[in-house]
């Protein structure tokens, strides 16, 4: 295990992102501190997920939902809770309701918006209360909001007992080694929840850093990668925000990331650089001293992609690793 | 290979079965489509081709059409078991993967590592045929064509052993340059070029077969001073079988060379946490492919069967190994074969052009399945941090490629300088390969107990019989892959069973098992444990 061999003082962070409404994947980065070993637990953005499977009632205890193109029918309650777990581990919420209220839905906008939004709260509300539950007192936990993460959700994330809400402030792990977060992207094509210009980016991330005691013995937990590096290539679009694809290899790659990002990275040399945004992008990069980590995100499948960093108490990167949990 | 799923949502959306929100989209993933094509295009069709030979000459009693159906049939099993193993377990490594989170990452790797030492000396042997072969073949065509002394010349030059290195080290460094400095895309698209080159060349045969009949193949045999029959006679004088009656336990053990083209249609199981609706892509894509590919094994064999005649086929490769001067022509084989049916040069310039893509089209889909593992093992600690360094431009692997290409120009020198039979070479790729796959199934027939906490929570869950589908599939891929061993250790006509063969697979299983340990004790001292990789996490 990571950290059982120590010579020196060090401590294992274990960082996953980009879980997206998976409350499988949220359990298993709580299990990672037993599982792993973990001393710092980092979850870096984008936690709610994107879609809402409607489970609707087909008749007395009856229910029928269309998973990934697939009709699922739940005969009795024990099939329903199996089907919400089944939608649940996809990463997609389960929404139990009548015909009526699915056509309501289907006609309004508004309210559908309304749902989701209730929806997404209840799970994180939720998973704050999990948290709460399995994590000692005291220890080192941090989440943050992604660039699809509604802002209002921030509450809750400042509500719960056992995680701290990163961006809210400068945390603190073992051996004076400072995190800052900030889980706002650069203008994505889908005009995201949580995006911001290079510019206010750039002058939100140097507002953070300027808080740190000692910037080069610290870990920035910046959801978006930094620009041209081995952790942004995405998909390129064209001008309809269409993949370049085709049929004999595939999508053209291009570097998504961030030139804030990459500028107070290397403006301010942290000793880790934690990352997520770009889930096809499992890697590592040097950026000068900085080590930048982005492990990607698998959480339609139910597996937890994370890294395990071990972190000197003097302020350096000992290893690290990734692994799918 | 892959494409894109998301789109410019609305703030909501209302989809089939389902409520989106406004949010980032950017996941890769692969369809059907793509998953049948890279299944099919990381095979190579040309070891159907001389498979052909190889039944006919090796197995009296064997058939190759009844073989390859059969082949066929078998071959359903294991690509059944790739396929349900990518349903239920999607995730990118395949093997690697499946193997280590049943019985131990230990397991796991040593598995791949085999499989992928394995395909990596396979680019050393296909190097190898491409300059022994392939370009002899291409060269005596054009010297047939252009009615020119300076191609035969060529034709017979290239086949020595030191053009033979040189020539195939230059088409290995090639594949290796391509996958640095082109981007994965460009890279599928040469292989996507050099597989329809191959392929169209392998239609216009099926066109020259259709469109012939036995007796101007007989013609062919006389115009080149021969007799068909004579050839026949000729075989069974020195003491050959030829002919007689069909033995089908024998047409099984004739298919292993038939079954590396067959039952390694799984490639985009690899790819399996990037599938578009894994629980159908993972299973229909490498049935449909391997399907594919199969029928047009049965068609070319048929066509074969009736235009040329297995006893001929065997009776050519029995004489041509002899050096019998009954045999009026100096090559045998497939591709040959059609070209003494047809004086059109266009069509014998495009067989001859197809000759020369087949192995290319293999070589450089195996280097880019190699990196890609190599790559995994590295970033996994199994190799050093330097192996999966990728270029940022363009997200190819620098290092990973030339790992590969030494250990292919490795082998090819061997092949170039050693001359083992090209069925001994051929032999040790497959015994070594089903090894890996031997693990596979044992690991697909527990899995569901093993892992009880992963297969309850698997996407796909069907059963038969209320026994889980993958157990029962795993049990008759090990049926299969028992009887492919149990054939390759057995018959000396595939060249398997030699001492240097199988020196060779317990020298690569050797070197497999201790990578593990190697890399467990060489990052224990930096704090890394290794096998928390594919530890997996317990949601409760």
């Amino acid at each position: 295990m990571i950290g059982r061999r120590k010579k020196e003082p060090s401590q294992t962070v274990f960082f996953a992102t980009d879980i997206h409404g998976s409350e499988v994947c949220f359990r298993k980065w709580l299990a990672a501190r037993k599982a792993y070993g973990a001393d710092v637990l980092v979850l870096g953005g984008d936690m709610t997920g994107k879609a809402l499977i409607p489970i609707v009632e087909a008749g007395p205890d009856r229910w029928t939902a269309v998973i990934r193109g697939e009709e699922r029918v739940a005969a009795g309650q024990e099939q329903l809770a199996a089907l919400r777990e089944a939608v649940g581990r996809m990463g997609y919420y389960a929404l139990v309701i009548s015909p009526d209220e699915k056509a309501e839905l289907d006609a309004d906008p508004v309210l559908l918006e309304k749902t989701f939004r209730r929806v997404m709260r209840e799970s994180l509300e939720h998973w704050m209360q999990l948290a709460d539950e399995r994590l000692p007192e005291g220890f080192p936990a941090f989440a943050m909001l992604g660039n699809d993460d509604y802002p209002e959700l921030a509450e809750v994330l400042s509500a719960g007992r056992a995680i701290q809400y990163g961006e809210e402030a400068i945390g603190e792990l073992p051996g004076e080694i400072e995190i800052v977060s900030v889980g706002f992207s650069n203008p994505t094509p889908w005009d995201s929840p949580r995006e911001l210009s290079e510019e206010d980016l750039e002058a939100r991330i140097g507002a953070a850093a300027e808080k740190l005691r000692s910037p080069e013995r610290a870990i920035f937990n910046l959801h978006c990668p930094p620009f041209d590096t081995n952790l942004d290539l995405a998909p390129a679009l064209d001008s309809s925000l269409k993949p370049r694809a085709g049929m004999a290899g595939g999508v053209e790659l291009a570097p998504v990331g961030s030139t804030a990002v990459r500028g107070a990275i290397e403006r301010y040399q942290p000793m880790l650089g934690l990352h997520g945004h770009v889930h096809e992008c499992s890697a590592g990069d040097k950026l000068g001293r900085t080590l930048c980590v982005n492990p990607g995100s698998n959480y339609m499948m139910g597996a937890l992609k994370g890294a395990l960093i071990e972190v000197g108490r003097s302020g350096e990167v000992r290893g690290w690793q990734m692994t799918e949990g | 290979m892959s494409e894109v799923t998301g789109s410019p949502q609305a703030e909501v959306s209302v989809g089939e079965g389902f409520y989106e929100r406004k949010a980032t989209g950017l996941v890769r993933s692969i369809s059907l489509k793509s998953g049948i094509y890279f299944n099919v295009i990381t095979v190579g069709v040309m070891w159907s081709v001389f498979a052909l030979t190889q039944i006919a000459g090796g197995f009296a009693g064997a058939n190759p059409l009844i073989t390859a159906i059969l082949a066929v049939v078998l071959s359903i099993f294991p690509v059944l078991l790739y396929g349900l193993w990518t349903a239920t377990v999607p995730r990118s490594g395949g093997d690697y993967v499946w193997i280590g989170r049943t019985f131990h990452p230990w397991l796991g790797l040593a598995a791949n590592v085999n499989a992928t030492i394995w395909y990596t000396l396979g680019n050393g042997l296909l190097a190898f045929l491409l300059a022994q072969e392939a370009l002899p073949t291409f060269f005596g065509i054009l010297s047939t064509v252009f009615n020119s002394t300076m191609f035969a010349t060529w034709a017979t030059d290239v086949a020595s052993p030191g053009w033979s290195f040189g020539i195939g080290l230059a088409v290995l460094i090639a594949c290796a340059l391509l996958t640095q400095f082109v981007s994965m895309r460009q890279s599928m698209k040469v292989v996507f070029g050099f597989f329809l080159v191959t392929s169209l060349g392998l239609l216009i045969c099926i066109f020259v077969l259709l469109f012939s009949s036995h007796s101007s193949f007989e013609h062919a045999v006389s115009s080149a001073g021969g007799s068909y029959q004579g050839v026949i006679n000729a075989a069974r004088a020195a003491g050959n079988q030829v002919g007689g009656s069909i033995n089908i336990w024998e047409c099984v053990l004739a298919i292993p060379p038939l079954y590396l083209a067959l039952a390694y249609t799984v490639g985009a199981a690899y790819t399996g946490g990037e599938l578009r609706r894994p629980q159908v892509t993972g299973i229909v894509a490498p049935l449909v492919a391997m399907l594919l590919v199969g029928v047009m094994i049965i068609i070319a064999f048929a066509l074969i069967g009736s235009v040329i005649g297995f006893d001929f086929v065997r009776a050519a490769t029995l004489l041509l190994g002899e050096e019998n001067a009954a045999y009026p022509f100096s090559q045998s084989g497939f591709f040959f074969f059609v070209t003494t049916l047809t004086s059109s040069s266009p069509v014998l310039i495009a067989i001859a052009i197809a000759f020369l893509a087949a192995p290319i089209s293999t070589i450089l889909a195996t280097v880019l399945f190699a990196t890609r593992n190599l790559f995994a093992w590295s970033f996994d600690r199994m190799l050093p941090a330097p192996v999966s360094q990728v270029n940022p431009r363009t997200g190819t692997p620098v290092v990973a490629p030339v790992i590969v290409t030494i250990v292919s120009a490795i082998y090819l020198a061997f092949l170039a300088w050693g001359s083992p039979t090209f069925s001994e070479a051929l032999g040790a790729i497959i015994l070594g390969t089903t090894l890996s796959f031997i693990v596979t199934a044992l690991a697909g027939i527990v899995f569901p107990w093993r892992r009880k906490d992963m297969y309850e929570a698997a996407g796909m869950r069907r059963t038969i019989g209320g026994i889980p589908a993958i157990s029962v599939i795993a049990v008759a891929a090990l049926v299969v892959y028992g009887i492919m061993f149990y054939s390759l250790l057995s018959q000396d006509a595939l060249g398997s069973n030699t001492s240097s063969s199988i020196g060779a697979m317990i020298i690569v299983v050797v070197l497999s098992a201790i990578l593990y340990p190697l890399a467990y004790f060489a990052n224990r001292s930096r704090g890394v444990d290794v096998s928390l990789v594919g530890r997996e996490l317990p949601p409760e």
